[in-house]
């Protein structure tokens, strides 16, 4: 299993080359050929023909973003800033209110994306913690003026239009499939409900990989434990 | 004592300058590092470049650093500030090393070393732009790729990244620089061509500046930086893992091959490995970008020398592999599919099988270019005979990739330090003496098909297994367990708001990009931010030494040697 | 199909609603000359001849947008012409830096009426994620926009349907457009990094944080070159006559 070196070598000009006019007719027969091709398989051309013809981009497309919301209608979001915080190009401005539900907690009194400013690189989804935000394969955004740019809460929960012929025109996601999440609360705020909590967690906890190895202590006392 | 691995020539060098070059202890993933003062650098680089022991001839990179933030250990002594890294390499030892030399903060300044290797000048311009460092003797120590309106030193840690300055016509560069000839011309009068930034055969923005007499090209000088888009000073104020975006737009011809080699340089900082999976199909996702690469070299280039056609028959695989890449990663062509650890997700079901087809359609369009362009008499009087560059000529100017190769001097980072799968597999590289355009269309077709044939063996036998580290201190856990479990969270949120936490240290790690070696010196101070993040781009010193090429021959030989040394603008600027 | 943006064409004789905040529209005037207006719309929007002003990546999906899979022919715009004299359309694809400030805004100089701006891709949109010392935070700064295309880079088809809304904008009968930036004032500020702001626009400083606009502003001129600009060529034209005519 190598690499080695070829020298190549400039290849000879025969004579037929040098008048040119062979080399003419392959190129031309060449080109005809595709010319004829296409002219009878006018099916087969490669050409998208936007905007009657749609393509059909992949489940894992990164265009409009989307806010998802929980089967009460509530935006999933708790607007923790992860997304904020993850964003190369902060486009994303939250703003956190207190949500009457315990549960819930916070919720984003305000949202928006500025798609102008976006790279669509996908970190926030990646980096959201509750399954609250994807983005679609919607790519039509084209706009006349800056500020209608700036997506707020009514535009990113707007549901995907159909632009992949099927399916519902969802795009990058965090996870394929079904939701791997277990309960929507999560994590009780308090008290004793954590306590069977407590026990998965001891499971958890031998999934993780070991910590790195801490040093080895000068002197240990006898209560220690490392 | 044995002198460290790599620097075997260093008790010659030591008798001959006593104490003041020392070598430094690093990782074991980095280049061997000397290090010397202002006073003995001049002499030191003679030495590295003529001593047959040494024998470096290959000037990579000049990577200069502001160290007064670093924090403890790291930091520098009192009254030194700046650092300046040149790396260099020898192509008969096929060894890198680093010549590093510390610097006051009040006026710091070193000699030139333009005399030694003339590849230095460009790099010398760009450190005195962005950093300030002075270089005594610089024929030319102008500003390279900000603008002539620009007040400071971009890079320094003390300057705020937002801070604008305001450009009018009168900051361009002035054309009377160009209007020193050689030999004067007394019959006719020359004309001063301003060839760019907005012309289409640039393929970018870039510009050059000609003295022309008739037809031929008198003096010329070229000018970047109109797409310096500040990749250096945006990578320090973004974690490790935000920097992906930003290279993807460095070469964004090939942009799966920046995020490999941006990913290689932190993993080895890190001593992180991903799984041979992730391996696996960032080298096949990587040759895939090369031929994106040339197939748009050659298609821009005929298209300039007027064979229109190729453009659209060069294309077509660009599409179907835009498809592959979008239904891996979810963008067609700023990518971001690297991470630290492997990659962003798994790759779709159908790979494989659409793998083949697409080398199989794209073999079908390169003999269709080939048969329209190889053997082709206009060809021919375009490009053989043009824009010669000689083996001489190219090492001392820099050169790395395929234009070296199409010079005689069979460097390719593959094949003489393999990483990733390259080692696991057959190819060839190509190699030409001839040096002119036509070596170099002839070693980027080949260089193509030998892409394809990688691509191939690697799809025989791709492993399974995941694509992404279990190291969850560098990687994204998968949401099953962030969703579900406490600890997982933890991680996932130390990630996102810290950011990799890379120990102390530097290292300078390079790869092998569509145009040459592309590498990247990392000074990491154990935050999760770079501290300092270089980029040596591969077109670089070709665009450097292309005033020096086309000096002597006509315009239309220009427009073609342009093409084909494949300048793209994002890397040169970055 | 969903094309944001107004539902066009305006039936001649119609006041026009108002495309966009700002934007005027033709009102009712006379038949005849309503219905050549229609006319001359019609054929300009079918017929616009781009050039790319193309600087990174965008460039490269703009080259994808005129290759056989996306082929911007068939919107009569495949005369892709690099001189700025022979064009009506100015597609800024890519980042544009400070250096390459006033070599946009002389090319936007040098096209003749009319013309329309497309900035394509979020670095000549905003400056995207390029918020760094030596990027344009958006070609408005410079030249105004017609249609601002999102992404990075855009899909060709998103890069289609913003020149797909520019011909309904044209065919609006919009003559005035709709500009946000002000005109290239080449002023030299001072080297106290406090005050040394580009004095691009009054209306981009919003996007500049931290900083507020110079005092004293002038107004915006429209379709009105620059004055150090305009009197620099008139100069150089000058200058050369001179040398050929002693």
């Amino acid at each position: 299993m190598a690499a080695r070196v070829v020298t190549l070598k400039v290849p000879e000009t025969t004579w037929a080359e040098s008048i040119y006019l062979v080399e003419i007719v392959k190129g031309l027969a060449r080109t005809l050929g595709h010319f004829l091709k296409n002219l009878t398989n006018m099916k087969g051309l490669p050409t998208i023909q936007y905007p009657e013809m749609l393509r059909k981009y992949s489940g894992r497309f990164r265009g409009r973003h989307i806010l998802k919301k929980r089967e009460d209608d509530t935006l999933k979001c708790v607007a923790c800033y992860m997304c904020e915080t993850a964003c190369p190009a902060e486009c994303i401005h939250i703003e956190a209110g207190e949500h009457p539900v315990l549960a819930y907690e916070k919720y984003p009194t305000v949202f928006e994306i500025d798609l102008l400013r976006c790279v669509y690189c996908g970190y926030c989804v990646d980096a959201c913690p509750k399954d609250a935000i994807w983005m679609t394969r919607d790519y039509e955004l084209s706009f006349f003026d800056r500020k209608s740019a700036v997506l707020g809460i009514p535009e990113l929960t707007e549901k995907p239009s159909d632009t992949s012929q099927g399916g519902p025109g969802y795009g990058y996601r965090p996870y394929e499939g079904e939701s791997p999440m277990k309960k929507a609360g999560q994590f009780e705020p308090s008290g004793l409900p954590l306590l069977p909590a407590l026990l998965v967690r001891g499971v958890a906890i031998n999934r993780m990989p070991p910590p790195p190895p801490k040093p080895p202590a000068p002197s240990a006392s006898p209560a220690a434990k490392g | 004592m044995a002198p460290p691995k790599g620097l075997e020539f260093l008790p010659v060098l030591e008798k001959n300058l006593g104490g003041r070059v020392t070598a430094r202890e690093g990782l074991a993933a980095d280049v061997p590092t000397l290090v010397t003062d202002a006073a003995s650098l001049h002499e030191t680089a003679r030495f590295l470049r003529d001593d047959p022991a040494a024998a470096y001839d290959l000037f990579l990179d000049l990577a200069s650093a502001d160290l007064s933030r670093l924090p403890g250990a790291q930091a520098p002594k009192t009254g030194e500030r700046f650092q300046a890294n040149y790396i260099l390499y020898s192509t008969k030892r096929n060894a890198h090393l680093r010549l590093k030399v510390n610097l006051p903060e009040k006026e710091p300044s070193v000699p030139t070393l333009t005399d030694v290797w003339p590849a230095a000048n460009w790099f010398e311009r760009e450190a005195w732009d962005l950093m300030g460092i002075d270089f005594k003797g610089h024929p030319n120590q102008k500003r390279l790729l900000t603008h002539g309106g620009f007040v400071g030193h971009a890079l320094r840690k003390d300057y705020d990244a937002k801070q604008r300055w305001l450009c009018t016509e009168e900051d361009l560069l002035q054309t009377e620089l160009a209007a020193q000839t050689d030999e004067p011309s007394d019959m006719f009068e020359t004309t001063t061509l301003n060839f760019g930034p907005s012309q289409p055969a640039t393929h970018g923005t870039l510009r050059i500046v000609m003295r022309l007499d008739g037809e031929t090209i008198v003096a010329a000088e070229s000018e970047c930086g109109y797409l310096h888009r500040c990749f250096e000073k945006m990578s320090e104020a973004h974690t490790y893992s935000q920097v992906f975006p930003y290279t993807d737009r460095l070469n964004y011809c090939s942009p799966m091959l920046n995020n490999n080699g941006y990913a290689r340089a932190i993993e080895s900082l890190l001593g992180v490995t991903p799984p041979p999976r992730a391996l696996a199909v960032r080298t096949i996702l990587g040759e895939f970008s090369r031929v994106m690469d040339h197939l748009v070299c050659l298609a821009a280039n005929l298209v300039d020398i007027g064979g229109l056609t190729n453009f659209w028959y060069a294309y077509q695989p660009r599409e179907e592999i835009y498809s592959l890449l979008e239904a891996c990663s979810g963008a067609r062509l700023t990518v971001s599919y690297g991470r630290i650890g492997g990659l962003a997700k798994d790759v779709p079901g159908n790979f494989v099988p659409w793998c083949r087809e697409i080398i199989k359609g794209t073999r079908e369009r390169i003999s269709d270019v080939e048969t329209l362009v190889t053997r082709n008499k206009i060809v021919w009087n375009r490009f053989r005979g043009t824009g010669v560059v000689t083996k001489e000529q190219a090492l001392a100017w820099g050169f790395t990739g395929p234009c070296l190769r199409a010079s005689g001097v069979p460097f390719d980072l593959r094949k003489d330090q393999p990483y990733e799968w390259y080692g696991e597999v057959d190819f060839d590289v190509p190699v030409m003496t001839e040096g002119d355009n036509y070596a170099r269309y002839l070693v980027r077709v080949e260089e193509m098909k030998q892409s394809l044939r990688i691509i191939e063996q690697i799809l025989d036998k791709l492993p399974g297994g995941p694509v992404r580290s279990d190291d969850y201190r560098v990687i994204l856990p998968p949401k099953e367990m962030v969703y579900n479990e406490m600890e997982a969270l933890i991680y996932h949120f130390k990630l996102v708001f810290e950011g990799v936490k890379v120990p102390p240290g530097e290292i300078y790690s390079a790869t092998e990009g569509a145009n040459g070696e592309l590498g990247f010196s990392v000074i990491s101070d154990g935050s999760g931010f770079p501290y300092r993040l270089k980029v040596r781009p591969p077109c670089f010193p070709l665009f450097a030494a292309f005033e020096k090429i086309i000096k002597g021959g006509m315009v239309s030989d220009a427009v073609a040697t342009l093409g084909l040394l494949n300048i793209i603008a994002g890397e040169l600027d970055r | 199909m969903k094309i944001t943006g107004p539902s066009l064409p305006i039936a001649p004789g119609k006041i026009a609603p108002p495309i966009a905040p700002g934007v005027p529209s033709t009102g009712g005037a006379d038949f005849l000359t309503t219905k050549l207006d229609v006319a001359v719309q019609w054929a300009q929007s079918n017929s616009l001849w781009p050039m790319p002003f193309g600087t990174a990546c965008c460039a490269i999906e703009f080259m994808s947008v005129v290759s056989s899979h996306y082929d911007l022919a068939r919107f009569g715009a495949e005369v892709v012409r690099f001189s700025p004299r022979q064009a009506d359309l100015l597609i800024v694809a890519g980042t544009v830096v400070d250096k390459l400030a006033p070599v946009l805004k002389k090319i936007y100089d040098q096209m003749s009426e009319p013309k329309w701006v497309i900035s394509m891709g979020v670095c000549a949109c905003t400056g995207g994620f390029y918020r760094a010392y030596h990027v344009v935070q958006g070609v408005d700064e410079i030249v105004p926009v017609d249609v601002y295309v999102a992404g990075c880079p855009p899909t060709p088809e998103n890069l289609i349907l913003g020149i797909m809304m520019l011909q309904k904008k044209i065919q609006s009968g919009e003559l005035a457009r709709h500009r946000e930036a002000k005109t290239f004032v080449p002023i030299r500020v001072g080297e106290d990094p406090v005050t040394a702001i580009p004095a691009y626009s009054n209306a981009v400083m919003a996007h500049v944080p931290g900083r507020h606009a110079l005092p004293g502003m002038p107004p915006s001129a429209e379709d009105e070159a620059t004055p150090g600009g305009k009197r620099e060529m008139d100069a150089e034209i000058a200058a050369a006559r001179g040398r050929e005519n002693p």
